[in-house]
């Protein structure tokens, strides 16, 4: 039996040495150098414990991952293509005035759960992006370019809760302005009650373009109107619309720059 | 001659835990060794093998060495009252010790980690008990 007065002394002292180590463990020399002197035995030691692989299942798993690499950017080329088929397909906007942008970011986006009000692209302002330009999807508005860096800009979707800009119902030539609810809804509002709003009419932005060509030109499709708010004692009438397009799915969209 | 093989032992054992397993070995190590030499140097051989755990591991240095030496000196008092050098007292230890440990830095199902640990202590302790039975023949070990 170990006496109390022979291992007290040694255990405080120990303890004492553990303490003022721990709280200048922030200074990693130490624990640096004592790596530096014990990883090539611990590198031995896990590749000996490693089950060597056989040379030939090696190669297949690599082979494996090449190809899989190359199906994913055949997917994206593939995808590309029928984006740039589609837009120049269509005549609402001259093409030259077009320049393709990629998506790279949804920020605070959850599926399912939050819908995005910002998506950033990868073209700024070493390819010209101007804050104000507009962003669309074949003859569709997505949004505005609110802020630009060199080579990203960001790009407030028309359903950001801050997003307002005047439109026109196709069918009936109602005036209204369209606010973002910061979701797939928005609102058209400031309608006169003498215009005439029906369901499922689209809505086209009425035109909003500035001398320095920014801002939503007009005809490009918002929504469908989905419900109609009449109230006889109110000043305005207001509906309900729904976008047509499903943001978050897009990988490409283009920005107006008017060259 | 013997504090050098049970620093190899505690060095191999640390080495293990760092790289291959992640069952911590050192301190099932540490329970037999206190068990068997019931010598203060152990809470030296303790405070060197915490330092190293933290080396390898990348954890706040010196947190094991507190750890190793709390569970050392534990050891020790209940040795003072009861007897140590059984079967059932080095699993039950080395459980403990590696449960509080595991569970301290947070490891993922540190429950059947400890359990593993504490029949790994076992068989140290029996190792340790036929070595000492070879080295000197008039000790007598219960069970």
């Amino acid at each position: 039996m170990v006496k109390k007065n022979t291992y007290f002394p040694i255990f405080f002292v120990l303890l004492a040495c553990s303490l003022i180590v721990l709280s200048l463990s922030r200074f990693t020399v130490f624990q640096d150098f004592l790596l530096t002197i014990i990883s090539p035995v611990q590198q031995n030691l896990i590749s000996a414990f490693h089950t060597t692989d056989n040379k030939k299942i090696v190669a297949l798993e690599e082979k494996n991952i090449l190809l899989t690499e190359q199906l994913v950017n055949e997917k994206k080329l593939q995808q590309e293509n029928i984006a740039l088929h589609d837009q120049f397909a269509s005549n609402q906007i001259p093409n030259r005035q077009l320049l393709a942008a990629h998506i790279v970011s949804i920020p605070s986006f959850i599926p399912g759960i939050s819908f995005p009000e910002y998506i950033i692209i990868d073209k700024g302002q070493a390819d010209a992006i101007k804050i104000g330009q507009a962003v669309v999807y074949r003859n569709m508005a997505i949004g505005l370019v609110n802020k630009v860096s060199d080579h990203f800009s960001q790009v407030s979707l028309l359903t950001n809760s801050s997003a307002t800009f005047s439109v026109t119902t196709m069918a009936t030539n109602a005036l209204g302005i369209i606010k973002g609810q910061g979701n797939t809804n928005l609102i058209l509002d400031n309608v006169l009650p003498s215009d005439h709003l029906r369901l499922d009419d689209l809505v086209i932005t009425k035109g909003s373009q500035k001398l320095d060509g920014t801002d939503y030109p007009p005809g490009l499709v918002v929504g469908k109107i989905t419900a109609i708010e009449k109230n006889p004692t109110a000043l305005f009438q207001k509906a309900r619309v729904h976008l047509t397009i499903d943001i978050p799915k897009l990988t490409m969209v283009f920005v107006i720059v008017n060259k | 001659m013997r504090w050098f093989f049970f620093s190899l032992l505690c060095l191999l054992a640390i080495l293990f835990e760092g790289t291959v397993v992640t069952v911590p070995l050192i301190i099932g190590l540490l329970g037999s060794i206190a068990v068997f030499n019931k010598s203060a140097a152990v809470f030296l051989l303790g405070f060197f093998s915490g330092v190293l755990v933290d080396t390898v591991s990348l954890h706040l240095l010196n947190f094991s060495s507190i750890y190793f030496l709390i569970f050392l000196l534990l050891i020790f008092l209940y040795e003072r009252k009861f007897e140590v050098q059984n079967m059932w007292f080095v699993f039950l230890a080395t459980f403990i010790g590696s449960l509080g440990y595991l569970g301290i830095l947070r490891y993922h199902s540190f429950f059947w980690v400890s359990l593993i640990n504490a029949v790994l202590g076992i068989g140290i302790f029996f190792i340790f008990r036929l070595f000492q039975k070879g080295v000197s023949r008039g000790n007598r070990i219960t069970m």
